[in-house]
């Protein structure tokens, strides 16, 4: 019998919208460790809980917000928070993970994970404090922005430190690609997940907590805290990446031919200078600013000191979003970039998806499958920024052909036609980061394999590539894949962010120690790990009931056909044959039979063998 | 005496500071209970600012306590006797910087006491954006910058 003694707080509000009632169900230990917690609760509560080919933006679908036993302790960055649904974009398993404050606060407000389920028939957000849920009235919020509601809600409540989650009107309006956002700059971006919560009508969600939060042995986490912190302290890339943040890789990425540029078709981008982290700093940064208890800080606010939108402010922009507008739109200023983070924050649009969409939406323009007429006089040309913004404000709101493209890049480009499925740069429904792939074979199977659709986080494997070949189909990148695929996700599990895993070198063993003195159970690294497979497993159960196949395992047509024009591996593309082996080989690593399928020894041996009844019959 | 400097414009707002600060103190996994607190504001204006006792050399509070619970000791700092206090909150009231936190699982106030000598919250800032120096040199980075731009290009 597993008993934990902290690190979970042992408590989940389950919250039925259509009744507005509220329970909170004690957790099972055996459950809470199994999947350790996160997008893991996510996973085995959708599979346990939602029926397959239940409609995502449907009463019966839930949206499953839930923090891991490490969030909100003495840990650096451990400030992460998993939204988990059925994903309107892909139809299949979705989460999004953010980090800022939100989780310690629900935690100290007495629970480990919320449950949203039915769907109000008017618009409400929730107030969760200290041990209590309550539905309340948001019609005043309803039809404002993400950040505008925020705001408001701070000043409502009279307290300018609740934390808050709210979806702006892209969350309302039902867009594919809708985020949640935590703390006016963090954001569950990915998969739609601001969809779920509009479609059952939560505008926000509100938390105030007093409450400690259990751990089972102080002074064995302090003591490990200091250690971590005595390491991150004296790295030498710390400065760079509090500086910085992620904007550094920009400069990489152009270099290293990867920064995708002109929805794609090129991954090099000239004017790089204009959008990147030097000129950032330069111009716009006013403060760092770290999720809880991070000493990396890779946040930033940073404000547009001239120009048409001067005095506007983000928390941002980050790589990711200064890739997907500032090369693959070619956009030239910093500010415009920093203009069009706003806009997606406050309308509540995934900067990822909604940078992939506009620039797909330019090509179509430039390629004469939408026109001027269409657009309602906006000229959406690559680089014209004001055409960007409107744009983005008529897809929020769904007006026009805006209504057509809220629907991600897949739907758009199969009711467009004409050819512009082979530029609509996506898998399974989501539309692909910031990373060119075309000379990046492990990069590229990370994509196609991921288990929410094209997202880098799950396997950033790029770096695999440039160290042992931009050319190489090697097994060796498979295998890399495979484990990045478990070990980087682990920390949606955990409750932490992974970048002082990854770059300020905390190892994965001092994790589980991490976990054994906040939990006080005995774990390993290799435990851990098996989760975190097992989870893999279970999100890709998930999907295939809902229907997904091999098929989908798959890159865009621009990936095979058109050669990279320029740059550092200027001529290359991918070898379909060859990347068709490596996605064999892949699934036969993973213990997956030739359809992508989870062998029932394979769940078996990851204890998931109600799992094979169920996706093979019995 | 040496007393706290804080740098709002280098805090990054990770809120290390309130944690490891009731960590000390009451060895518990609870910013709430830290008297050290970070507002991270936004839009307007656009910072982390953190907010903790300033043992001010006439500390309003101390002048008000009806109990005489809070003092100002002999080594400048502001400290509370827990035996003498009622937990009326005048202090709050009093203080200019409304840095003296309450909390519903004590009956006493929590302020700063610079951990006998030793912060924990400066130990651990990531950005060095609290410091423990002697008044001496209280703001002196800050200084440093304006006499640079005061000496203007070389």
């Amino acid at each position: 019998m597993v008993r934990f003694k902290g690190g979970y707080v042992g408590k989940i509000a389950r919250v039925n919208l259509t009744k507005k009632k509220v329970k909170t169900e004690k957790i099972e230990p055996s459950f809470a460790v199994k999947y350790i917690g996160g997008r893991g609760w996510g996973a085995r509560l959708i599979w346990d809980e939602i029926p397959a080919h239940t409609d995502p933006l449907g009463p019966k679908n839930k949206l499953i917000i839930a923090t891991g036993p490490l969030s909100g302790l003495l840990i650096p960055g451990a400030g992460k928070t998993s939204f988990a649904a059925i994903s309107p974009a892909t139809g299949y398993y979705g989460d999004s993970n953010v980090g800022g404050m939100f989780c310690t606060e629900l935690k100290q407000a007495g629970f480990d994970a919320l449950i949203l389920e039915g769907k109000s028939d008017k618009p409400v957000y929730l107030w969760v404090e200290d041990g209590e849920v309550e539905t309340r009235n948001a019609e005043d919020y309803w039809g404002t922005g993400s950040l505008d509601t925020e705001n408001s809600l701070k000043k409502d409540l009279g307290d300018e430190l609740i934390r808050v989650a709210s979806i702006g009107q892209a969350g309302e309006k039902l867009v594919n690609f809708a985020c949640v956002t935590c703390d006016y700059g963090r954001q569950a971006g990915r998969t739609g997940m601001g969809a779920v919560m509009g479609s059952k009508k939560i505008k926000a969600i509100a938390v105030r907590g007093s409450f400690d939060i259990p751990v089972a042995d102080h002074k064995a986490m302090r003591k490990l805290f200091e250690e971590s912190m005595r390491k991150t302290l004296k790295h030498p890339v710390l400065k760079i990446w509090q500086k910085q943040g992620t904007m550094q890789f920009i400069d990489w990425a152009h270099e290293n031919a990867c920064l995708p540029t002109r929805n794609f078709s090129s991954a090099t981008y000239e004017g790089y200078r204009g959008i990147n982290a030097d000129i950032m700093e330069k111009n716009a940064k006013v403060a760092d600013r770290a999720c809880f208890a991070c000493p990396i800080c890779c946040g930033h606010f940073t404000i547009i000191k001239e120009g048409p939108h001067k005095g506007v402010g983000v928390e941002g922009p980050e790589y990711e979003t200064a890739s997907m507008f500032g090369s693959n739109c070619m956009l030239t200023t910093i500010e415009d970039v920093i203009y069009a983070n706003y806009l997606c924050d406050n309308l509540g649009l995934d900067t990822i998806s909604a940078g992939n969409i506009v620039a797909f939406a330019m090509e179509c323009y430039e390629h004469g499958i939408i026109t001027k007429e269409d657009l309602n006089g906006i000229e959406l040309k690559f680089g014209n920024a004001q055409a960007m913004f409107d744009f983005l404000e008529i897809i929020a709101k769904r007006e026009g052909i805006g209504n057509l493209f809220a629907e991600g890049v897949k739907k758009a480009s199969e009711k467009l036609g004409k050819g512009s499925e082979k530029f609509a740069m996506q898998v399974k429904g989501l539309e692909i980061s910031g990373y060119d792939v075309r000379a990046a074979q492990a990069m590229g199977l990370s994509y196609a394999t991921a288990d929410i659709g094209a997202h880098h986080n799950r396997s950033w494997a790029i770096g695999k590539d440039i160290e042992i070949g931009r050319e190489s189909y090697d097994e060796e990148k498979v295998k890399t894949v495979i484990y990045l695929q478990h070990s980087r996700p682990l920390f949606d599990l955990l409750g932490t962010c992974r970048f002082q895993w990854l770059e300020t070198e905390i190892t994965l063993d001092t994790y589980a120690q991490f976990y054994m003195a906040a939990t006080g159970i005995k774990t390993t690294v290799e435990d851990l790990l098996r989760a975190s497979e097992r989870v893999y497993n279970l999100t890709r159960a998930i999907s295939i009931c809902e229907g997904l196949t091999s098929k989908e395992d798959w890159l865009p047509e621009r990936s095979f056909a058109d050669p990279v024009p320029e740059g550092a591996v200027k001529g290359a593309t991918l070898d379909k044959s060859k990347f068709k082996k490596m996605v064999k080989t892949y699934y036969k690593l993973r213990g997956w039979n030739e359809k992508g399928v989870p062998t029932p020894d394979k769940l078996e041996e990851l204890a998931l063998k109600d799992v094979a009844e169920r996706l093979h019959g019995s | 005496m040496k007393d706290l400097s804080i740098y709002v414009e280098k805090c990054c707002g990770c809120r290390i500071c309130e944690l490891i600060c009731a960590y000390q103190h009451f060895q518990q996994n609870n910013p709430k209970k830290a008297a050290i607190r970070v507002f991270p504001l936004f839009p307007n204006p656009a910072a982390n600012v953190p907010v903790v006792c300033r043992h001010c050399a006439i500390p309003r509070c101390v002048e008000q306590c009806p109990e005489d619970a809070l003092y100002k000791a002999q080594d400048g700092r502001v400290l509370l006797d827990a035996k003498k206090c009622t937990g009326c909150r005048v202090c709050l009231d009093a203080c200019p910087f409304t840095a003296i936190y309450f909390h519903s699982d004590m009956l006493i106030p929590i302020i700063c006491d610079l951990c006998d000598g030793d912060p924990v919250c400066v130990k651990w800032c990531p950005t060095k954006a609290l410091r423990f120096t002697p008044l001496s040199v209280i703001g002196q980075e800050r200084r440093v910058r304006t006499a640079t731009a005061m000496a203007g290009e070389p």
